[in-house]
């Protein structure tokens, strides 16, 4: 075993001990784990919804157990409290701290420039002191790895809920924490066999992206599997479509709203995705009144509300003209909404 | 002129420019929080889980 020093040349990537792998799709983003043992490689609940058959990864992951964890590179962002990144030549490095652990980093994710090659360096000092089993894959590691990974692409994640009526209308719900989302999910649910792609975290793609074999919905809610032994998931998958579904035939928008593992409060994740129709700000109000918004007003509160790499300005001008994209596609709307079924029913009954 | 003679024109007519607040939550955008399986999907800023890191429940 090294310490994490010691691990950062680009060579590094990808080679050792990789006795076991796995696989995950996220929104199209295919990822690839290898490790020395099961435990290395192995995924939170959510993730499992994702796993995915073995295909060439978009994402590359090694996963490896290092005596300690140094400070090393140039720091370039600072979260403020659960990870910070730093740069050393054309690669990044992610550190994740916490202050049970004391001083050093518990994991580190190491990344080329494209973020299509990774290491995970798991900090066996920190292991040693705490029953923590040192889980590689999780929040908020995944969900930074195939954001930044998507800063490349025509797509973006936003703060939203994704819900899918099975007359194959699919409208997002974006709101920061406390707009509302968990209590549109639930009032849908409530009222309708709906399909809820996330209540929390949303990527939405161009529709014309080319996508591999579909994998990633099989197995979702196999009896025996991780996902059916976590009952506290609700999978309901029957009207999205599984990832690697042709678009030809979904007219009604060029937009496609994936669902993720990073579910809020009512816990609806689902690795399905659907043609999106429409896009609601959402905001507390009096009565339920719906307000369109222009294309820069709407590209503004997205931003506002999406999740998107800020320490390079790349990555944020390419959010911003996706966002300007998206909005030209798709109809935005501001939705001031009081929390009861007419809030439903207001938009069920609302034609752009 | 008048605006149907503008409209007429093809022009569009000067819409003055205006200020909009949006609301930022940077602490959200960056994903600098936990996500925990009481906190709405969202914890509280900085406030991790007992073990001090972050909960698996919301991936």
């Amino acid at each position: 075993m090294r310490t994490g020093t010691e691990v950062d040349s680009p060579d590094e990537f990808l080679t050792g001990a990789s006795e076991c792998d796995s696989s995950f799709r996220i929104a199209g983003v295919s990822v690839g784990v290898r490790g020395g043992r099961d435990a290395d490689i192995a995924m939170v609940a959510p993730l499992t919804l994702f796993r995915s058959e073995r295909v060439l990864p978009d994402i590359e992951i090694q996963v490896k157990w290092v005596d300690d964890l140094r400070p090393v590179g140039r720091t370039v962002f600072d979260s403020g409290a659960t990870w910070r990144l730093y740069e050393r030549g054309d690669r990044f490095h992610f550190d994740f701290s916490a202050p049970f652990y004391g001083e050093q980093p518990y994991r580190r994710l190491l990344v080329n420039g494209g973020f299509t090659k990774a290491t995970i360096q798991l900090n066996a000092s920190c292991a040693e002191r705490s029953s923590y089993p040192g889980v590689a894959l999780s929040y908020p590691l995944d969900e930074l790895l195939v954001m930044h990974y998507l800063a490349y692409e025509s797509a973006i994640e936003l703060h939203a809920s994704g819900i899918v009526h099975r007359d194959g209308i699919a409208n997002l719900f974006v709101g920061h924490s406390g707009a509302g989302k968990s209590t549109t999910t639930r009032l849908w649910t409530e009222r309708e066999d709906v399909e809820v792609l996330s209540d929390d975290r949303i990527i939405v793609r161009r529709d014309d992206q080319p996508f591999r074999a579909p994998s990633a919905a099989l197995g979702i809610s196999a009896p025996g599997s991780d996902a059916a032994q976590t009952p506290q998931l609700r999978l309901r998958d029957r009207w999205a479509l599984p990832i690697g579904h042709s678009a030809q035939d979904d007219r009604k928008s060029s937009m496609r709203m994936y669902g993720t593992p990073w579910h809020g409060e009512a816990m609806y994740a689902s690795p399905n995705s659907a043609p999106l129709a429409r896009i609601f700000v959402l905001e507390h109000g009096h009565g339920n009144v719906i307000t369109p918004l222009s294309p820069s007003q709407a590209v503004a509160e997205l931003f506002a509300r999406s999740f998107v790499p800020f320490h390079r300005h790349e990555y944020v001008d390419s959010a911003l003209v996706f966002l300007e994209e998206l909005a030209n596609a798709v109809p935005v709307y501001r939705y001031a909404f009081e929390p009861d079924q007419r809030a439903v029913e207001k938009i069920r009954n609302f034609h752009d | 002129m008048n605006q149907e003679s503008k409209q007429g024109d093809g022009k569009k007519l000067y819409e003055a420019p205006r200020l909009a607040t949006i609301s930022l939550r940077p602490e959200e955008a960056v994903l600098g929080h936990c996500k925990s399986p009481s906190g709405g999907g969202n914890s509280t800023f900085g406030s991790c889980q007992p073990v001090g890191i972050c909960n698996s429940v919301g991936s």
